[in-house]
């Protein structure tokens, strides 16, 4: 299944993180599939989440909400070093991670897909 | 030894090529080309998806020292005229009721080229797709999802649109926009490999 997401982007000259200016890509389907993420803790331990099981992930706070809304404040999140996506103007774009500061599911039913990893 | 890493660029701004090219595990740039994608009088339908191929691959092929750009062109082809992307939703129905209850050809030029040598390849892919009979209200209905925008001949066979599909004759992946066993061939001409690019 895949799902549409709202996207924001980092703003190439700003820096990352809490305050930092972002742009919207807008609403885009990703191509990509099974997109992880990966969770770095405050104890530094690390491992992976697929982007599927989140509803919303925010890298200037950090912090993401679960599809059974539980909300994380991790030290940090990454995402992958490239994703394609599929604009509202239905033309493809790759992304580098990096450039994500905010991603938020659309529509659907955000609850219940059953693969909490964690 | 293992085979040096090939970088692939997609000349194309079509998200189904990418979703092909992610399923090969390619690592790969998208680039979209800025070409104009008009029939030129006299072109058969063969020749204008190649031609446009080609166009895409040379339009993006300079911000690049080494790899391999691909570049392809897909058009829906009844009573010998191709159908490209629907200007509006007149234009959609138009195509759509032309297509149904028929045979239709869809044809994707597909051409390469080696950024190092400058070696290039081009051919194209013919496939054969027959429609039900489409009645106005489902076409109408259908237009209304949204779909047919940006789809040669207004419809898309990986989504709603295989709904009006009753026979293929050729390539699958060919009607989704991209050939993968003719982009393999042409890929071995100019001396790469697909499977040099995954990631």
């Amino acid at each position: 299944m895949s799902f549409s997401y709202d996207i924001e982007l980092y703003l190439p000259t700003a820096l990352h993180g809490a305050g930092s200016q972002t742009e919207s890509l807008g609403v885009c389907k990703i191509i990509t599939r099974n997109v992880f993420v990966t969770v770095t803790e405050h104890n530094g331990d690390a491992h992976l989440v697929l982007l599927d099981e989140m509803t919303e992930l925010d890298r200037t706070q950090p912090r993401y909400v679960t599809v059974i809304g539980k909300t994380v404040f991790p030290r940090r999140v990454d995402l992958p070093s490239k994703i394609f996506v599929e604009t509202a103007a239905g033309q493809a774009r790759a992304i580098n991670g990096d450039q994500i500061a905010r991603i938020v599911r659309q529509g659907g039913d955000s609850r219940g897909t059953g693969r909490i990893s964690f | 030894m293992s085979e040096p890493k090939t970088r692939f660029i997609l000349a194309s701004a079509s998200p189904r090529r990418t979703e092909i090219l992610t399923t090969l595990g390619l690592d790969f740039d998208v680039r979209v080309p800025d070409v104009d994608e008009r029939q030129l009088p006299g072109e058969s339908p063969q020749q204008y998806v190649m031609r446009a191929a080609v166009a895409k691959v040379r339009a993006v092929v300079n911000g690049y020292r080494a790899g391999v750009v691909i570049g392809a062109d897909t058009v829906v082809v009844i009573d010998g005229q191709p159908l490209g992307k629907p200007g509006d939703a007149a234009d959609a129905k138009r195509m759509l009721r032309a297509l149904g209850g028929r045979w239709h050809a869809v044809m994707t030029g597909v051409a390469v080229q080696r950024i190092e040598t400058g070696d290039e390849a081009v051919d194209f892919e013919k496939t054969l797709v027959r429609f039900r009979d489409l009645g106005d209200e489902e076409i109408e209905a259908y237009i209304a999802t949204g779909e047919p925008v940006d789809k040669a001949g207004a419809y898309a066979i990986q989504g709603r649109g295989m709904l009006f599909v009753t026979e293929i004759a050729g390539n699958y992946q060919n009607v989704v926009g991209l050939p993968v066993p003719l982009l393999d061939r042409l890929v071995r001409q100019i001396g790469a490999n697909l499977r040099s690019g995954e990631e």
